[in-house]
């Protein structure tokens, strides 16, 4: 034995050390960041399904967090390097539909937008990019399944003219009447973007129609930015947003700066296949990417000194309705010291106060509060810290 | 068993003093590194301070504290730990090379032993992972002192205090030191049946000499396209078929394959084929 001491020695050190380290590193696992939401008032309900992300800041040392409300706080920089590569942080939607549709989701790219359910399908369709020398080869991919049959059908279909495209790209599936309807976006090669319809019949799998509902231009000093406004959820809409800015450019003091010389916003009913223009408030335009659907109503949140403000259009009568004030009294203007989402016909909240973020949760149609809360951080060992919300989902 | 033992003992024998200066350079060096790091952070600190006039505070908010970073990150760290991989990767062919060198041919006596023959292979591939491990024990044992002497050398206000942890989750370190056991194990097993595809290469060339380099290229490099398959066809044919986590577990399925064709192939060759 004594001949073997050096070699003993080495290998009970080695093991010792590297044991010590991993225990020391799995118990320090455990206790990290964990936020807390504390009631003010309301239903705590609310909060079920909730998931937060934001980014927590000590020092000079930015964590980036997921928390599940009511659940673990997970710090996206703690994962190791396989967790980050296995554990993916999809969207609600699209974990739902893996676990539901294991089979069906394999291979597909996982945005809401290229998905839709209802009670007896789910359909995909996302677009597959050849990618040539100097240009892609854009083709759909599109497979539908039938829920209750497991029966998987795929239509495939090559774009026409793709060397005209820069870019093509699927903005939301929707199913209506035994038709698959695609709403598509694409930018030209040659300036100008185009948002086009395909629809298909479901039963034949075959192309009905296409049609062109927008398509903007570039000239030499002015152009078109479009935006596309809707839900990222897979359930069925009605109804889709768009909004387009001309910009231009324009000399000030020798200086070239862009200047917004028109916005137009324009509402597509899906099922009726028209497109109408709204009458949108020229204050209210940039707001418009807070907005969300119910029924027949827009409802648009903008920010004011005092909190939120809720505009409402009818989109069936062609008028805007009465405002709505979401009173925040403690809300501290400033860089960043919102995040508002609108969904499930609610609107959340979260915002900073002088004693940290409050999240507020309100119905929409009555404008009444639902949920108000603190959000606070605990088991952390920092001094100076900084919380910043991005995401409520 | 107790061959295999005598004979890991003897390899980590041969190569122990070497090794030990090994450590030896790492010590002093990371520790010079500290030093001069964090002594010449506090200088440039203190000389700009009088210069613009500033207090301690405003100096950390123009020109940002220091942490441990600025020492994992600098030469002295980089260059001990590269210094430490390129002597072992040598190693990995000297193991087998010098029982060929040198005036009396001692390969003759080691194929002599009344053992079996594969245990040279294994004795010598359990001899680098040992001295592997020992030198991210060491990292590990050294981080903690390097960064109490970081501590003693740069005044608190000028500091932003990482954690052993945190120090090893930034930057190339996790590579080393990965963050879960898990995690270590499927590192450093990838990284020994690397080292066993080299062994069985350098078996080819001393079986077969010239024609042996050749085959034993062919051989890294079937091997290699082994590991990657799952990889090339979930990129190619399957279009992501798999979700990461079946890709992870076929990964591991395809690196034992490998690690098994290594010592199956090194086993035939040395049992057979090896020319003293």
């Amino acid at each position: 034995m004594k001949r073997y001491w050096k070699i003993v020695l080495l290998s009970i050190i080695t093991l010792v050390v590297i044991g010590s380290f991993y225990i020391q590193a799995s118990l320090a696992a455990k206790d990290t960041l964990q936020l807390e939401l504390e009631k003010i008032s309301g239903n705590e309900d609310e909060l079920k399904g909730l998931t937060i992300h934001g980014d927590y800041g000590t020092g000079n040392l930015t964590k980036n967090f997921v928390h599940e409300v009511n659940g673990e706080t997970i710090l996206l920089n703690n994962r190791s390097v396989i967790e980050e590569l296995t554990t993916d942080i999809n969207s609600h939607i699209m974990k739902k539909l893996i676990e539901e549709h294991r089979n069906f989701m394999r291979g597909k790219d996982l945005f809401p937008d290229y998905f839709f359910e209802n009670e007896s399908l789910v359909v995909y369709a996302g677009v597959k990019r050849d990618y040539k020398f100097n240009s892609i080869d854009f083709s759909f991919d599109i497979d539908v399944l039938d829920k209750k049959s497991n029966e998987i059908k795929s239509i495939p279909l090559d774009l026409p003219d793709t060397e005209t495209y820069g870019w093509y790209d699927v903005v939301d599936v929707e199913v209506v009447d035994g038709q698959i309807i695609l709403l598509t976006r694409s930018s030209l090669v040659n300036g100008g973007e185009e948002v086009n319809e395909y629809t298909f019949d479901l039963e034949n799998q075959k192309l009905l129609s296409t049609e062109k509902l927008i398509s903007t231009i570039r000239t030499d000093n002015s152009w078109t930015e479009l935006s596309v406004i809707h839900d990222s959820s897979i359930d069925p809409e009605k109804y889709i947003l768009f909004k387009t800015s001309t910009l231009k450019d324009v000399e000030k003091d020798g200086y070239f700066v862009q200047e917004v010389t028109g916005n137009e916003v324009q509402v597509y009913n899906i099922e009726t296949k028209q497109l109408k223009k709204i009458d949108f408030p020229d204050e209210l335009v940039d707001a418009i990417d807070l907005s969300t659907i119910i029924d027949s109503t827009l409802y648009v949140s903008s920010r004011v000194d005092s909190g939120l403000e809720l505009s409402q259009y009818d989109l069936e009568k062609d008028e805007w309705g009465e405002k709505k004030a979401v009173d925040l009294p403690k809300y501290k203007n400033g860089y960043e010291s919102m995040y508002t989402n609108l969904m499930n016909g609610k609107i959340y909240t979260a915002y900073l106060t002088d004693e940290g973020y409050e999240l507020y949760i309100g119905d929409l149609r009555t404008g009444k509060s639902l949920y108000e809360g603190k959000i606070k951080v605990s088991n952390t060992s920092s001094k100076t810290d900084e919380l910043y919300i991005h995401l409520i989902e | 068993m107790k061959r295999y033992l005598k004979l890991v003992n003897f390899e980590f024998n041969r190569f122990f003093k070497l090794y030990l200066v090994l450590i030896g350079i790492t010590f002093v060096a990371q520790m010079s590194g500290v030093i001069v790091e964090s002594k010449s952070y506090h200088n440039q600190a203190n000389e700009i301070m009088q210069e613009d006039l500033l207090t301690q505070s405003e100096y950390v908010q123009q020109y940002g504290p220091m942490s441990f970073l600025n020492i994992s990150e600098s030469i002295w760290f980089l260059g001990t730990i590269a210094l430490c991989a390129v002597t072992l990767i040598i190693y990995v062919f000297f193991i087998w090379y010098r029982d060929w060198v040198g005036k009396n041919n001692f390969s003759y006596r080691l194929f002599m032993l009344p053992s079996v023959r594969l245990n040279i292979y294994l004795a010598k591939a359990t001899t680098i992972l040992l001295f592997v491990l020992g030198l991210i024990a060491l990292q590990l044992l050294l981080l903690p002192f390097e960064n109490q002497v970081f501590k003693w050398i740069v005044p608190e206000v000028f500091r932003t205090d990482l954690s052993v942890l945190e120090i090893t989750n930034l930057y190339y370190l996790n590579l080393l030191i990965p963050k879960n056991i898990l995690e270590f194990i499927l590192f450093y097993g990838a990284g020994m049946t690397a080292v066993m595809i080299v062994f069985t290469a350098i078996l080819f060339e001393r079986s077969y000499r010239l024609k042996g380099i050749f085959y034993g290229i062919v051989y890294c490099g079937v091997s290699i396209l082994i590991f990657l398959a799952p990889l090339l066809l979930q990129a190619s044919l399957l279009e992501n078929y798999f979700y990461p986590m079946e890709l992870l577990f076929l990964e591991i399925a395809a690196c034992v394959l490998v690690l098994a064709g290594a010592i199956w192939i090194g086993n035939m060759l040395i049992k057979n084929k090896v020319r003293v």
